[in-house]
């Protein structure tokens, strides 16, 4: 053997071994997102990874910030992304994208858990069935995955309610000047919403109110009917939460000055039809008049299409009816419209998820007879 | 001479560095199908030069040889800057799963095919890309290397090589330890069990799993099942809710689609034996509970209504309380606490007998003569969730309800008379 083939055959060794002294399963393959706008909404900001025990709810705030809910761990989990655009929005519908997801991963199935769409790029970020992963799909229909151990992110846990810990976080979503949250406890099912205080500390607690709603359709206060996705809400100055249950009335409740621990009681203002589980919620404005949307799976057949997945607007003027509780607007379930400002979206017609895109957009996640297509459809 | 010398090395160094892993690692596919149409339509196998200028490894974690690392070695190097091999990684080296249903992605064109998502490192006559993510158990790759992309030697080919995980791991099936309520009888009204597992399951898409079986009329119950996952802290107990709007009495589902269980009728949960747990390994027997609906139970509860038998004084004697029906067990475990004549909380354990509906708690500590107090957390439920504070069912027309507060308390006394 030469010199020259020993010298080959001690590299290629070395190169193997170095290989092996690095493998630690945990390749980041994304460059770190560097510091952004959304700084100033989070305080004591760690870097690395927030090790996720369960990767919940998805909900973008602005600037970038995207805001993860942890049930495994009580906590909302906020990360500067450093994603803030230009916009890039998905050119083509991408059908079966769990399948194209279970590839770029390498495994043999993926199931969609939540989907949030950050306005300011179009760039769509998943949660799927494994708690290390954060997926994206960017405007080319590329998968990517944040980059779990360098993000710049702070958590803040959600209180207890005496002995029942938080085990569900039913939405995540970013208001003017906190974060909500809602969720219920696997022991009591009982309905709670979160304030979390902006700017978002690392380690720092949040309120807590337990949420007691009026059910319209069937004439009951409900504690435990927990709240399903919600909006925040401003009207002359007060701060509500606006949110969707199952059995689908929507309430709002007044969060503005309540201390933590107080029992908050919530206004029904629209009933959408029974036997439905709302899925998502957002807003969004045209020629004036601002909209609500929310897609919701029904349980038995559907009149106005072949999905169980179906979804609906609401004037949002509906906020400040004055006729509430039993006296709420009820969606008029044999037509596909009223009464005036309540009508069936047929963009949303199978949608399992959605997000706003912006004022004219959406993203939807669309059921396909068990196959689900990710498409940008138009608002109305 | 030069090949044997240096397969020698590689296969020592393989070997030593993953302990012999198991896993399936097929030999590099000689003569696969090239990617442009001249080398596909070409019936004669070029000659494969001697010594092979690539070889292709997969190496394994030795902790989680899910996670593995895959390294093309050029024997006479790349002929390529550092930078330029980094940059030019994903077109050079790609894994891609082999996906049941789909064709064989050996000699596919690379645009057609999706690669896993990884990242690309190179030392000085290697290329190596990590995957991200660690692989799936049984699972086949195929790996490619495009070698004509280095060269314009005709020679130089597109390179395949197949790699598979491991199946079966060693590591006993996971199982359910508990399941309660564990009365053989629960009210038509009946609201939720608690599934305690051995170890953590796979999570987010789990209803599938579950089925509920009318025995008494020999068929399913269509959607009984509330559709969110409450997992407990340790991700071990999952709470399995019926779903809440069929089990009340005139709410929209109850009527419309009707009462998940009837008075009378045998009923069978089961849970199936193909859900896996978050080692990926599955239940492998359906596990099940028998139980029959009894009347419903809309009554609140009254902590006065217990029968508390109490210790002698001087002994750590089980204090045992007869609750008079089932209760929630999750809730017994944490909503009631003794207090000693001073107020002060008393450490002990829990253990809840027949069926839940007995309560006992045996002190770390001597129980002292005095009067002690049971306090009450208002949210401890029945199993049809009727609690200290309200019954699951509150009637608006009907009288309305005492204001009870979160904790009540009741004195009993231990070797002292009682007033």
């Amino acid at each position: 053997m030469s010199t020259k083939q020993r010298v080959m055959a001690f590299s290629m060794v070395a190169t193997l071994l170095g290989g092996l002294f690095l493998l630690t399963g945990d390749a980041p393959t994304q460059a770190a997102p560097k510091a952004a706008g959304a700084a100033k909404y989070l305080k004591n900001v760690q870097t690395g990874n927030p090790k996720f025990k369960t990767i919940g709810r998805l909900s973008f705030g602005p600037s970038g910030l995207l805001l993860v809910a942890d049930p495994g761990t009580a906590s909302v989990v906020a990360i500067d992304t450093g994603d803030t655009g230009p916009v890039n929005k998905l050119k083509k519908r991408i059908d079966n994208v769990e399948q194209l997801l279970a590839k770029s991963i390498g495994a043999t199935s993926v199931k969609i858990t939540d989907l949030a769409v950050n306005q300011l790029s179009g760039k769509i970020y998943l949660a799927v069935n494994r708690n290390d992963a954060i997926l994206t799909i960017d405007g080319d229909g590329k998968v990517g995955t944040l980059d779990m151990a360098k993000l710049r992110f702070v958590r803040v846990t959600l209180p207890a309610d005496g002995n029942a810990r938080v085990s569900n976080i039913t939405d995540v979503s970013f208001a003017d000047d906190r974060i909500l949250a809602a969720g219920q406890s696997g022991k009591q099912f009982s309905s709670k919403i979160y304030s979390l205080p902006l700017p978002l500390e690392h380690g720092a607690s949040a309120n807590i109110f337990s949420a007691e709603t009026y059910h319209v359709a069937h004439r009951r206060w409900e504690t435990r009917a927990p709240i399903q996705s919600f909006i925040p809400f401003t009207e002359d100055g007060k701060d509500y939460v606006v949110g969707s249950f199952a059995c689908t009335p929507i309430a709002k409740f007044p969060i503005g000055n309540l201390k933590s621990g107080a029992k908050v009681k919530g206004t029904s203002i629209v009933e959408l039809g029974s036997g439905n589980r709302p899925l998502d919620m957002f807003t969004y404005e045209k020629d004036g008049k601002r909209w609500i949307v929310t897609n919701t799976m029904r349980f038995h057949k559907n009149l106005f299409g072949p999905s169980k997945y179906w979804g609906v607007r609401i004037e949002s003027s509906y906020l400040t009816a004055k006729k509430v509780n039993e006296e709420a607007a009820r969606r008029d379930i044999k037509t596909k419209s009223g009464p005036e400002g309540i009508e069936i979206v047929e963009a949303l017609s199978g949608a399992v998820q959605v997000d706003k895109l912006s004022n004219t957009e959406m993203v939807v996640l669309r059921d396909d007879n068990g196959k689900l297509n990710l498409e940008i459809a138009p608002l109305p | 001479m030069r090949r044997s010398l240096v397969s020698t090395y590689l296969i020592l160094v393989v070997t030593w560095a993953t302990g012999c892993n198991q896993d399936t690692d097929s030999a590099t596919r000689r003569g696969g199908s090239g990617d442009d149409v001249e080398a596909e339509s070409n019936a004669v196998e070029p000659p494969v030069p001697d010594p092979q200028p690539f070889v292709i490894k997969v190496v394994p974690n030795d902790e989680n040889p899910r996670h593995v690392v895959v390294t093309v070695i050029a024997t006479e190097g790349f002929g390529r800057s550092k930078e330029k091999l980094k940059a030019a990684g994903s077109t050079l080296l790609s894994m891609h799963l082999i996906f049941e249903g789909d064709p064989s992605p050996f000699g596919t064109e690379i645009s057609d095919l999706t690669p896993l998502l990884g990242r690309y490192t190179v030392e000085a006559e290697s290329l190596s890309f990590w995957p991200t993510f660690r692989l799936s158990r049984g699972a086949r790759y195929a790996i490619r290397f495009n070698a004509r992309k280095l060269s314009s030697d005709p020679l130089a080919r597109v390179m395949w090589k197949e790699y598979q995980t491991q199946l079966v791991i060693d590591a006993p099936a996971p199982k359910i330890e508990t399941i309660t309520p564990t009365a053989e009888v629960l009210p038509a009204n009946h609201l939720k069990f608690y599934l305690r597992f051995t170890e953590p399951m796979q999570t987010g898409d789990i209803w599938q799993y579950f089925h509920l079986q009318n025995v008494t009329k020999k068929e399913p119950v269509p959607r009984p099942f509330r559709h969110t996952e409450l997992w407990s802290e340790d991700r071990r107990t999952l709470t399995l809710w019926f779903h809440p709007g069929r089990q009340k009495i005139g709410v929209n589902l109850n009527v419309e689609v009707g009462p998940i269980l009837l008075e009378g009728n045998e009923y069978q949960l089961v849970i199936s034996g193909d859900w896996k747990s978050a080692r990926s390994v599955s239940l492998s027997r359906d596990v099940t509970k028998t139980f029959r609906a009894g009347p419903p139970d809309h009554e609140q509860l009254f902590v006065a209504k217990w029968r508390i038998t109490a210790p002698k004084p001087a002994t750590r004697h089980a204090l045992t309380i007869d609750l008079g029906e089932s209760l929630d067990a999750a809730l017994l475990q944490t909503e009631i606490v003794i207090e000693n004549p001073t107020g002060q909380p008393v450490s002990g354990t829990i253990s809840l007998e027949k069926q839940e509906s007995v309560w006992t708690f045996r002190p770390d500590e001597p129980w002292q003569p005095g009067r002690y107090q049971l306090a009450v957390g208002s949210v401890l439920e029945d199993l049809s969730g009727n609690s200290i504070e309200r019954p699951f069912e509150v009637d608006l027309q009907g009288e309305p309800l005492k204001p009870v507060g979160s904790t009540v308390r009741r004195t009993f006394p231990i070797g002292v008379e009682s007033k």
